[in-house]
């Protein structure tokens, strides 16, 4: 046995024993006792394993790091959603089921990438059409206009858009570096921001502008390029927020929440009030208060856990996703192959920023967009994209290992 | 390229330590602020659960406790209106005040709790209870004192001032905290305020018990000032402004100890303009004045203001124009002449004990400011004795003890005066310093210096 695969087998143990302890309290806290929440902590245990094992036998030397990191965001996500809403967790426990299948097949499928990123062109397009007709079609959700429902099943176009984005993105990118290419792919990230902020989705539109700049700064190295990005998103939110009451009501929400705690802070001052109360410690699982915190199950679920986990495990989360992120760049700086390199830096960014402005803004760090923590938050939509793009590092990852 | 990656790399890295120190900065500097907010529903939710400590003066007798009564936790307060503005109150509609919005999270007891005595509690069926707050009160005097103002609008603020601990503060008319949810509404429209605290929040022209000030300064700046004579006509003329003495009584050729004895405003307003603006605003500041006071209940900043006309500085030597002072400021300024001019910081609550009876954290007397020096000190205290003695605050007398004091009647426009006076006693060994302020009550010496006797009597007895 390789000293690798020892760590992934600790690591395996840790996560099953987290899962052991977390539903059985759920199941002792219900009075009378109720062994639900253990079926369900033993049925994602067999996912888990089904997984690993799947992985172990076709891909030797694949990045289980990767699976196992994701799969303690996972779990943690799955234990408070059953804590706050039981039946929220059972479907959550369908779409982990659903993702983990998704980044298996993935992980396989993606070697043939250079398929994929044969048409930049068609993936741009498509790209933008899926915003364009969330747009017409969509229904409003939480004061966004970002959900599509078809056939009775609803979704965010804009998290499989954020799939769509990467590939156009790096296909485009990896071989139009001169400044006339990037003028170009400046229009198209603008028009997809555009689109996103007509639907009132801030928090995903600022994700795609920054990722669209970290695409242009890896492809060129011309530092100029971030710096006039960011000056675009100053002076850009400068004029949205003299333009548009939603943007100016979360910009003053951050600035003084306590101006106005019923109406327009509700949301912040109840997530602060949850992270603080928590402590370091945490106030235990199942006594919090996730009924004062309003999206609880989305994008405030990280305040809740933070209250009843503590800080300390706030805080190794925010590590775990760090560690995630750094494997995909290291990954990335490890291949040869420029698509390659661009494609994981891209999604291994646009998962950290979107994974720094949820955070960020439920601790009003900076003004809170509400967009999904990724792994964690409930959601479907964002579970399965998560996971495709777990898929692709690990793919391209694969290949790596193998190549050496 | 590999170069780009690393450099996003280190900015990922970077952009999270950030977010997580900024996470740590709020755990330990920011969270325990935010936590005792009124808009926070966990310290209701702990509320059900907790008993709220009790507060208690400082002879340990009840002013709040919380009963249990059946299934029934109730409230109930001790020491009726006297009690109110300074104690204030405790409602799940109302919200909260005074010492129990200020030392709610204690009383709540909110802080993190040894699991161990949590479990034993647990298992016994011991309700957790909040700590108990002590308070530098004494209930008998605080009484005593709102009794005194006798339901004239005012207040009354005595320290100890060789300790800062604050023995009594009354404001009135004041309110029982039992009768909140019966008369909310009258409470809240009567135009008398007594929910407001005005030892804390009232700021008024201090009139001539400001003189203290314009005196110390003259004292420690003008060398021959002892053998100056000045001459007072009964009224002063500065660039047009005829200022009165009181009742325009003319006190003739005097010396500096007489003219503070008989409150000569002519000998003041001339000593001001001598001074001068710099150095007037430098000794009110170091008396307190313009200045944030950290105290146990949001004070008021007093004021002396910062750019003075002649006419302006001439009147406030004698504590009018723009000068305004919270009673709380002004017995502080007593208890520098009292405390061989060290003014101690004040303070409210003694101590806060946990469930079991153990000390959780103790105040200590701590010097807050220094305005001036002993000698300085010694000289206005021997004044003030005079003052009482032969002056104008001879209603202040009391048979066997030495009182030291100043009047002030500060005038205000339309209206009846301020009656201001402020005193400690004994004045070789001062136990006690008084503020008092009769609201329009009229002359200083005849309406409040008799209140302030009898506090001190009352507490000295």
């Amino acid at each position: 046995m390789t000293r690798a695969s020892r760590h992934y087998k600790v690591m395996l143990f840790t996560l099953y024993l987290f899962l052991i302890i977390c539903f059985s309290l759920l199941a002792i806290k219900s009075d009378p006792f109720d062994p639900k929440p253990i079926y369900m902590g033993l049925g994602y245990m067999a996912i888990i394993t089904i997984g690993f094992i799947t992985m172990r036998i076709f891909a030797l030397n694949g990045d289980a790091m990767l699976f196992m990191l994701s799969n303690f965001l996972c779990g943690i996500g799955l234990v408070m959603l059953y804590r706050v809403d039981e039946n929220l967790a059972y479907r959550q426990f369908i779409w982990i089921t659903g993702g983990i299948a998704l980044f298996i097949v993935i992980t396989f499928l993606f070697k043939y990438y250079g398929q994929v990123m044969s048409n930049y062109k068609l993936l741009a397009f498509f790209s933008l059409a899926l915003l364009a007709v969330t747009i017409i079609f969509g229904k409003e959700h939480g004061g966004s206009t970002n959900w599509l429902k078809i056939g009775g099943i609803q979704f965010q176009p804009s998290e499989f858009v954020k799939i769509l984005f990467c590939l156009a993105s790096a296909s485009f990118l990896k071989d139009h570096k001169e400044q006339k290419d990037v003028i170009i792919y400046t229009v198209f990230v603008l028009m997809v921001v555009m689109l996103l902020f007509i639907q009132k989705d801030l928090g995903m539109a600022i994700i795609f502008f920054l990722t669209g700049m970290v695409f242009v700064y890896t492809a060129t190295g011309v530092v100029k390029y971030p710096a006039i990005g960011l000056a675009m998103l100053a002076i850009g939110g400068g004029a949205s927020y003299f333009m548009f009451s939603h943007v100016r009501v979360r910009f003053e929400a951050w600035l003084n929440p306590w101006m106005d705690v019923p109406g327009k802070s509700y949301q912040i001052v109840q997530s602060l009030f949850a992270i603080g109360a928590g402590g370091l410690f945490g106030s235990g699982l199942g006594l919090g208060h996730p009924e004062y915190i309003p999206a609880v199950e989305t994008d405030l679920i990280y305040s809740i856990t933070v209250e009843e986990f503590g800080l300390l495990v706030g805080l190794a989360i925010i590590i775990i996703y760090l560690l995630i992120f750094v494997r995909a760049y290291l990954s990335a700086m490890a291949s040869e192959k420029t698509a390659k390199q661009l494609l994981l830096t891209g999604i291994s960014s646009m998962l950290a920023f979107q994974t720094f402005i949820i955070i960020g803004g439920v601790t009003k760090f900076i003004p809170l967009t509400g967009v999904t923590l990724p792994f964690i938050s409930y959601g479907g939509s964002s579970i399965l994209t998560s996971f495709c793009f777990l898929g692709i590092m690990n793919s391209l990852s694969i290949e790596e290992v193998q190549q050496q | 390229m590999k170069r780009n990656i690393r450099n996003v790399l280190i900015a990922t890295v970077l952009l999270f330590s950030v977010l997580i120190g900024y996470l740590l900065y709020f755990e330990f500097f920011k969270k325990d602020a935010l936590l005792t907010s009124d808009y926070n529903r966990r310290l209701w939710e702990e509320e059900n659960k907790m008993v709220r400590g009790s507060i208690v003066d400082r002879n340990g007798q009840a002013i709040a406790e919380t009963v249990t009564e059946g299934n029934n936790r109730r409230r109930v307060y001790h020491g009726g209106k006297s009690m109110g503005p300074l104690i204030g109150y405790n409602n799940k509609q109302y919200g909260r005040t005074g010492i129990e919005a200020a030392y709610n999270k204690d009383l709540l007891g909110v802080e993190t709790k040894n699991p161990i005595q949590l479990f034993r509690q647990d298992i016994l069926g011991i309700d957790d209870k909040g700590n108990d707050v002590v308070l530098t009160i004494d209930s008998g005097l605080q009484e005593a004192a709102y009794d005194e103002l006798d339901g004239r609008k005012g207040a009354a603020v005595a320290i100890n001032p060789q300790t800062g601990e604050v023995l009594a503060m009354v404001s009135s008319p004041g309110f029982d905290p039992e009768d909140i949810d019966d008369n909310w509404k009258e409470l809240q429209s009567d135009e008398n305020s007594p929910m407001f605290n005005r030892a804390t929040q009232g700021l008024y022209p201090p009139g001539s018990v400001f003189k203290l000030i314009p005196l110390s300064a003259a004292l420690e700046n003008i060398d021959d000032l002892d053998d100056t004579r000045f001459h007072c006509s009964g009224a002063t003329d500065v660039n047009g402004l005829t200022i009165r003495d009181f009742n325009s009584t003319a006190h003739g050729d005097i010396g500096i100890d007489r003219a503070f004895e008989v409150s000569c405003n002519s000998t003041f307003i001339n000593l001001g303009l001598k001074i001068g603006t710099k150095e007037m605003r430098q000794y009110a500041d170091g008396f307190g004045f313009n200045k944030e006071l950290d105290f146990d209940l949001p004070v008021k900043k007093s004021v002396y203001p910062n750019k003075l006309s002649k006419k302006e500085l001439a009147l406030s030597s004698i504590g009018q124009a723009d000068v305004l002072a919270t009673p709380m400021q002004m017995a502080m300024v007593a208890s520098a002449a009292a405390n061989d001019g060290t003014i101690m910081q004040p303070y409210l609550v003694k101590d806060v004990m946990d469930s079991n009876g153990k000390m959780k954290s103790s105040t200590e007397s701590d010097e807050y400011l220094k305005p001036i020096s002993q000698t300085t000190a010694q000289r206005i205290k021997d004044m003030m004795v005079d003052v009482v003695e032969k002056g104008t605050g001879r209603s202040a007398r009391i048979s066997g003890i030495n009182v030291a004091g100043k009047t002030g009647t500060a005038e205000v426009q339309d209206k009846e005066s301020h009656a201001w006076f402020i005193g400690f006693a004994p004045a070789d060994d001062p136990q006690i310093a008084v503020a008092v302020i009769v609201e329009n009550g009229g002359g200083g010496g005849k309406v409040a210096a008799p209140i302030v006797r009898n506090i001190i009597n009352d507490y000295l007895k």
